[in-house]
């Protein structure tokens, strides 16, 4: 096991209460943000109840003045409910979730948008067997994210019930490895556009379809990078915006699109290493 | 999250029990159907053909969102499977674990990793560095581990004409090399495992001075 060490290519420095936060880098701020998310990663829960955007916009009250600048531009345009997602590597594939239900609840027809959805997955499932996963495994991933979709049809959830819902781990988990598949079948079928930007998030050395599928896409607990969240959104059929907390210099905020341009995309809330669901509160609106 | 767990571990049991063409199985210790044995034959065409091969299989709680925990039961001299204790280092049994590979995938993935080693992502450096150094001394290491722990019959084995494999054999060493050293005095078992943590193996041989080995031998 002693052969494993990778050893950090650059030396880290060291980060306490005497650092200067302005002068944290994007690295910096992941590195904290994911040994954050080990210590307590099992005490946070999967997705929580949506918190103020002032909550994080205190996280940085002493930090990067662009990233407290991108958020003051969110909260001036009616951005100010975060959802929140345990920090354990999936967090893209559960605030997706949550996005997705968020989504169809708020609609006005939300009956008929589970219906979408519902099918959405259905026709992902080709794609699935197309690349050789056993459908009896995917079935019963896939069973928890469909009995919910459905649940629509006999009674309307509450933003209560969903997260209740979504809290529960063995349900979240597997609609996680859900996603997943989903993610890793597109990817496979869809070769010819993915292949150049498959690349190791660690050596950034490109990789073939089926090592990216089965080492960064399929396993839990791995990082979505824009390859995921573009095959997700195309897989199905659902437009992704994500809001980028970093420190580039832009004016307002780095709104980043994937997939196809639907009515009211999934708005999902980036910062360094960690994926979270941003929303306007609905019963404002 | 166990009666999942234990819906689908039976299930997997019972569909690898029906499908006679891959010659894995898997089997309860106790009527615990979290603690498995599996078994597959040495694949051909390597040096562990012929054998019988044994794994130790636990199922964690959070299977199969978590990696199935998989270590050899029979022993084997191969660069990722620790001599020693068994353990596999293979990507699917760490953070490349998915939850759609199933005990039959992970059982066909050890088999293969016998085919193909991957002696630069080693569990057992020892063992890589003789695959490395010289691939036909490690084949013959290899069969005669086989032969005396996997029950490969001997008669597959040209070198040995029948013989039972040596110590020296068993440690991947030439006995001329093995002699040498024992001739001034040494206990046998000392200068085994010195020449095999030198790597003591043939063109390796020429690029170690005897002087570094005595010293070894003299700690």
């Amino acid at each position: 096991m002693s052969d494993h060490d990778g050893g950090d290519a650059d030396p880290a420095r060291v980060i306490d209460e005497h650092t200067d936060m302005t002068t944290l880098t994007d690295q910096e701020i992941m590195r904290l943000t994911e040994s954050m998310g080990q210590e307590d990663v099992t005490s946070r829960p999967l997705i929580s109840a949506p918190v103020p955007l002032s909550v994080i916009r205190d996280e940085y009250k002493n930090g990067s003045s662009t990233v407290l600048k991108k958020i003051d531009w969110l909260q001036a345009n009616g951005w100010d409910q975060v959802w929140r997602a345990r920090g354990d590597g999936d967090c893209f594939y559960r605030s997706f979730t949550i996005a997705y239900f968020l989504r169809i609840l708020h609609s006005s027809e939300p009956q008929l948008q589970a219906n979408l959805a519902f099918d959405a997955v259905q026709r992902a499932l080709p794609a699935m067997q197309q690349v050789g996963f056993d459908p009896d495994l995917y079935e019963e991933f896939l069973e928890p994210l469909l009995v919910l979709l459905r649940g629509f049809d006999a009674d309307t959830p509450t933003e209560w019930t969903l997260i209740q819902q979504l809290q529960d781990a063995e349900r979240s988990n597997c609609i996680v490895v859900a996603l997943r598949l989903v993610t890793s079948a597109y990817i496979r079928t869809h070769e010819d556009v993915f292949s150049p930007f498959l690349l190791s998030p660690t050596t950034f050395l490109p990789l073939t379809t089926d090592d990216f599928c089965r080492q960064e896409v399929e396993p839990c607990g791995k990082e979505a990078d824009h390859a995921q969240i573009m095959a997700l959104s195309e897989a199905l059929h659902m437009g992704v915006r994500i809001a980028y907390l970093d420190r580039s210099e832009v004016q307002d905020i780095n709104w980043v699109s994937f997939g196809p341009e639907t009515e009211d995309p999934l708005t999902l809330l980036y910062r360094p290493g960690h994926y979270d669901v941003v929303t306007k509160d609905h019963l404002l609106a | 999250m166990s009666d999942a767990r234990l819906r689908r571990v039976q299930k997997e049991i019972r569909d690898c029990a029906k499908d006679k063409t891959s010659n894995i199985s898997i089997d309860m210790i106790d009527e615990n159907p979290f603690h498995l044995i599996g078994a597959f034959p040495g694949p051909p065409d390597t040096p562990y053909e012929g054998g019988y091969y044994e794994v130790d299989i636990v199922i964690p709680d959070a299977y199969p969102f978590q990696p199935v925990k998989m270590k050899f039961i029979t022993k084997v001299y191969h660069p990722n499977v620790s001599s020693a204790s068994g353990a596999i280092c293979l990507d699917i049994l760490k953070d490349a674990w998915s939850p759609v590979l199933t005990l039959k995938s992970t059982l066909i993935s050890l088999q293969s990793l016998l085919c193909e080693p991957v002696p630069n992502d080693p569990q057992d450096a020892e063992v890589a560095k003789h695959y490395l150094a010289d691939r036909a001394g490690f084949n013959a290491t290899a069969k005669h581990w086989a032969q005396a722990y996997a029950q490969a019959p001997a008669s597959k084995v040209k070198a040995t004409h029948g013989k039972p494999a040596t110590d020296a054999d068993m440690a991947g060493l030439a006995e001329e090399n093995v002699v040498s050293f024992t001739d001034m005095g040494f206990p046998r078992e000392k200068v085994i495992s010195v020449l095999k943590k030198l790597n003591y193996r043939g063109n390796n041989v020429s690029n170690i001075h005897e002087s570094t080995v005595l010293e070894e031998l003299f700690k």
